[in-house]
């Protein structure tokens, strides 16, 4: 493994350690729903980014799909809110998300090529899992109201597949 | 979809005998038809990534109708690129009727994991 590769990987690794404990913080149902939006809004951020840098056709389209999908969960959300008459709530744990994706985005600008698409395919794959980790073993067990929980529930099938394709694409990148 | 044929010259009580033994029936449009198969209506859910049914036959002239219950928008795509449902976002539907005989593997064009099957019969 390249010095490059095996800094951003221990970089995400130390973040990925760390949000699941912020996770199990006690976040009432609405912060958990600005989590889960920030959460996605940074996945569309992401998506941008690779979009304005990779060549890569594969990439591309994976990115496309990224802002397609995570629109359409974020929409699913704000009808969610705007039926219950409730307000999403920041906190720390979402902070904690834009935090990390600011430094990662950092990193993933400085690279160019094919070692931004697999830094990319990479980074996809570990934010997928880390926070699809959360969302089932955390959110969806500890989430108060039904409506809120079917909604994450539907969203992680989304995520899931977001995953298994993310995989795929670290493979092809490699 | 094929032509309805016409409604023949009945009389009222021929017409009412053949009502109730289900000989010919009175479709929405409101018009007799003669004693053939009535073209159906057929429904396939997307959902958790899927179609469901994932392998569907049907008769020329039924149609069908496909529901996204996934928050991802999907589409019904044929894999040989000759029909398309184009997108479908969530909680949408999109209906077709095939014009064609034959089998048809169809996938998502966005999550081309996701395929089925259509099968088109006489």
């Amino acid at each position: 493994m390249t010095p490059i590769k095996t800094t951003l990987l221990a970089g995400f690794a130390v973040f990925a350690l760390t949000l699941p404990a912020f996770a199990q913080a006690g976040l009432d149902d609405l912060e958990v729903a600005h989590a889960a939006y920030t959460a996605d809004v940074i996945d569309i951020e992401y998506a941008k980014l690779a979009l304005s840098k990779t060549k890569n056709p594969e990439i591309k389209k994976f990115a496309e799909l990224m802002i397609r999908d995570h629109t359409a969960v974020n929409e699913g959300a704000a009808a969610l809110l705007k039926k219950l008459g409730v307000q999403a709530k920041d906190n720390d744990f979402s902070k904690a998300l834009l935090k990390g994706f600011e430094a990662k985005k950092k990193e993933l600008s400085a690279l160019d090529g094919a070692a931004f698409d697999r830094a990319y395919a990479a980074n996809e794959l570990a934010y997928h899992q880390t926070v699809n980790k959360i969302v089932g073993e955390t959110w969806i067990p500890t989430v108060k109201n039904g409506e809120l929980k079917a909604f994450l529930s539907q969203a992680l099938v989304t995520f899931k597949a977001h995953e298994n394709h993310a995989g795929h694409m670290v493979t092809a990148a490699k | 979809m094929p032509a309805l044929r016409k409604g023949r010259c009945l009389s009222p009580i021929l017409l009412a005998l053949m009502l109730v033994a289900g000989l010919i029936a009175l479709p929405p449009g409101g018009r007799l038809t003669a004693n053939e198969p009535q073209a159906r209506l057929h429904n396939v859910d997307i959902r958790e990534f899927a179609f469901m049914p994932a392998e569907l036959t049907i008769r020329l002239g039924d149609a069908i109708v496909w529901t996204n219950r996934d928050f991802a928008p999907h589409t019904a795509t044929s894999a040989e690129g000759d029909w398309d449902t184009s997108e479908i976002a969530y909680g949408q539907s999109s209906r077709q009727t095939p014009t064609q005989l034959g089998v048809f593997d169809y996938i998502c064009v966005f999550h081309p994991t996701m395929k089925a099957r259509l099968i088109v019969t006489r």
